[in-house]
């Protein structure tokens, strides 16, 4: 239930440079996910913004309080970490309770919001069960409510479900969505996944080698990347063309049947390499005159000739205007 | 003998729940009997030493060809808790030293093992056989120079001196057990607790503590036990001034009298039992 500002922030970790001159802001009640490859520092915005590490340069704001040096235990930023870190020793409800022990929450209250907070994660009753009774989804929902049960100013959540199944992602990331928007908590969720990302935040901030590639909202990504790695990263394919680079989105390549040609579409002569007929949509692997491969995806409507398509065929495709992007 | 009773007890009902069917009912007590076989001569081999020392205590004369002694007396026991003959304050020495130096064992290896299981640093291989030096090394080869050096300090012939030299062994071995219980805990736990709102040492009193609890104690018991049983530094360091239950033990061994010196072995011997059964049953909480 705050906004939350970072100001020019670059971290080290020894010599090398992690973080570089990230400037970003987060409205309150917002979901904002940070994409991008491993090891591009996404996780280190997340710890700073959590109070485990100081910045070596920038400032880190609540609202308008300056919290860059404020220590973890008084932030009040909750972290959700991609291991559950259930303390063992203790129950589940021991473990959801944990932070209002620390914040010295009277006993009964406590027993009341350790229940409200275990019934958000469907988890009601399992008060007294052992971590170790727990599966892997369950775990988690537990981090969840112990991270919630704190009302913290700022919810934080380090790829939280990379651990799980794809058919338990789905739901979670679903829960995860429902309880921020229910509680109006301004989060900041770590992905490498921007199909993930895409699916459950309100804007993504995309981080390339430490530095802030591009801020939007996802629809932005898949119709507007700032940059050709941005582009790329969000599942664009690129050509490099006579003027710099055109990319564009796999499945919105057409075939060349010279009707309605936009004169500003470009149109490609390429050799077929293989073709996957999946039925609902073709599957095409294409050489580019330059040598280039790109695997393409064309509307079956496109064509009834599947033998046009055999390898080793030449087709033209055309790629239109309002699709593409040029790059420099 | 009566826990090996009880682990054998439930070995055999665990196999009977396991119920493989192509284990013949005949082979599972073969190896229930071998298990027993096992456990006993163990017992046997260790409880053996400490019976006969039992029956010296109480004896009063016992030569060769008699298998047990003819006449039994209190005396050596009545001596022992006398106050006039010194030996409760020898025992009250050893244990005053050897929790001090248990103490300041884990207040020296607590983060000196946290460093070296879980940072990285140049010199750390040196500091490692740093480490295991005065475990390799017999103590009387430095016993000589640590006293020369403890003389031009004036920590010759005192209590304080003494505690030193125990820390020469009992700090490594204490550092170097806890650093596999730091190598074994994840630190992501202290910083998902820190900000839960725990401050520094909630965090430890809270996540660290319990997580290497287990190793603590063996570590402190090691202290314990090695300080304990020194017996030739506390004579070069303490100069027959600190007199501790070794040096008693050994006066009276050397002087002859059995009964007396078999009383004080088992003296000697019994915070041994106490520690280790205590951390025994510790560690088996904890599973």
């Amino acid at each position: 239930m705050t906004s939350v500002r970072l100001e020019r922030i670059s971290a080290h970790y020894g010599a090398a440079r992690v973080l570089d001159d990230i400037t970003l802001a987060i409205e309150t009640g917002e979901l904002m996910a940070l994409v991008g490859p491993s090891g591009c520092g996404k996780t280190t915005i997340l710890k700073i913004l959590a109070g485990l590490l100081t910045p070596s340069e920038g400032e880190v704001f609540f609202e308008d309080r300056l919290v860059t040096n404020v220590s973890a235990e008084r932030r009040g930023a909750a972290m959700v970490f991609q291991k559950p870190l259930l303390f063992p020793y203790l129950s589940v409800g021991e473990n959801v309770a944990f932070g209002l022990h620390m914040r010295k929450v009277a006993r009964d209250e406590t027993r009341r919001r350790v229940r409200e907070a275990l019934e958000w994660v469907h988890l009601a009753g399992y008060e007294s069960r052992r971590p170790s009774q727990l599966s892997g989804g369950q775990e988690q929902r537990v981090t969840l409510a112990r991270a919630l049960v704190t009302q913290p100013k700022l919810l934080l959540l380090d790829e939280p479900f990379s651990a799980l199944d794809e058919s338990l992602r789905a739901g979670m990331r679903l829960l995860v969505r429902e309880l921020q928007q229910r509680l109006g908590i301004t989060t900041v969720f770590v992905t490498h996944d921007q199909m993930e990302a895409a699916a459950i935040a309100d804007r993504i901030a995309l981080v390339f080698d430490g530095r802030l590639e591009q801020c939007a909202a996802p629809r932005d990504f898949y119709t507007a990347p700032a940059t050709l790695r941005a582009a790329r990263f969000f599942g664009w394919t690129a050509i490099s063309a006579n003027r710099g680079t055109i990319a564009f989105r796999p499945e919105s390549v057409l075939m060349d049947k010279a009707s309605g040609v936009d004169s500003s579409d470009e149109s490609f002569d390429v050799a077929v390499v293989s073709f996957l007929d999946l039925g609902t949509r073709l599957l095409l692997r294409v050489r580019f005159d330059t040598g280039e491969e790109l695997e393409l995806e064309l509307d079956p409507s496109q064509t009834d000739d599947r033998r046009a398509l055999s390898p080793g065929a030449r087709i033209r495709l055309r790629v239109p205007h309002s699709a593409q992007r040029r790059f420099p | 003998m009566k826990r090996d009773n009880g682990t054998n007890g439930t070995e055999r009902n665990k196999r009977k729940k396991s119920g493989f069917p192509f284990v013949s009912f005949r082979s599972v007590c073969s190896v229930i009997s071998l298990q027993w076989a096992a456990g006993t001569v163990t017992a046997i081999l260790a409880l053996l030493p400490v019976a006969l020392l039992g029956l010296w205590s109480i004896a009063r004369g016992w030569y060769w060809p008699a298998l047990l002694p003819r006449e039994w007396s209190a005396r050596a026991w009545g001596y022992v808790f006398a106050p006039e003959s010194g030996i409760a304050s020898a025992l009250a020495m050893s244990a005053g030293i050897a929790l001090a130096v248990t103490v300041l064992s884990l207040a020296v290896a607590l983060p000196a093992a946290r460093a070296l299981a879980l940072h990285e640093f140049s010199g750390k291989r040196l500091l490692l056989f740093a480490l295991l030096l005065p475990v390799i090394a017999p103590p009387l080869a430095s016993a000589m120079g640590v006293h020369a050096l403890y003389l031009r300090y004036g920590l010759a012939d005192t209590m304080a001196g003494v505690i030193l030299v125990h820390l020469i062994p009992a700090a490594p071995y204490a550092t170097l057990m806890l650093a596999g219980s730091f190598a074994r805990f994840d630190t992501d736990y202290e910083a998902q607790a820190r900000t839960l709102g725990a401050s520094p040492l909630a965090v430890w009193r809270s996540v660290t503590l319990p997580a290497i609890a287990p190793g603590l104690a063996v570590a402190a018991s090691f202290a314990f036990l090695i300080s304990w049983s020194q017996y030739l530094t506390t004579v070069f360091i303490g100069g027959g001034r600190i007199v501790t239950l070794p040096l008693v033990l050994v006066a009276f061994q050397r002087g002859g009298d059995e009964a007396i010196t078999a009383a004080l072995s088992l003296v000697f011997l019994a915070p041994t039992l106490v520690v280790f059964a205590t951390v025994a049953r510790f560690l088996r909480q904890q599973h």
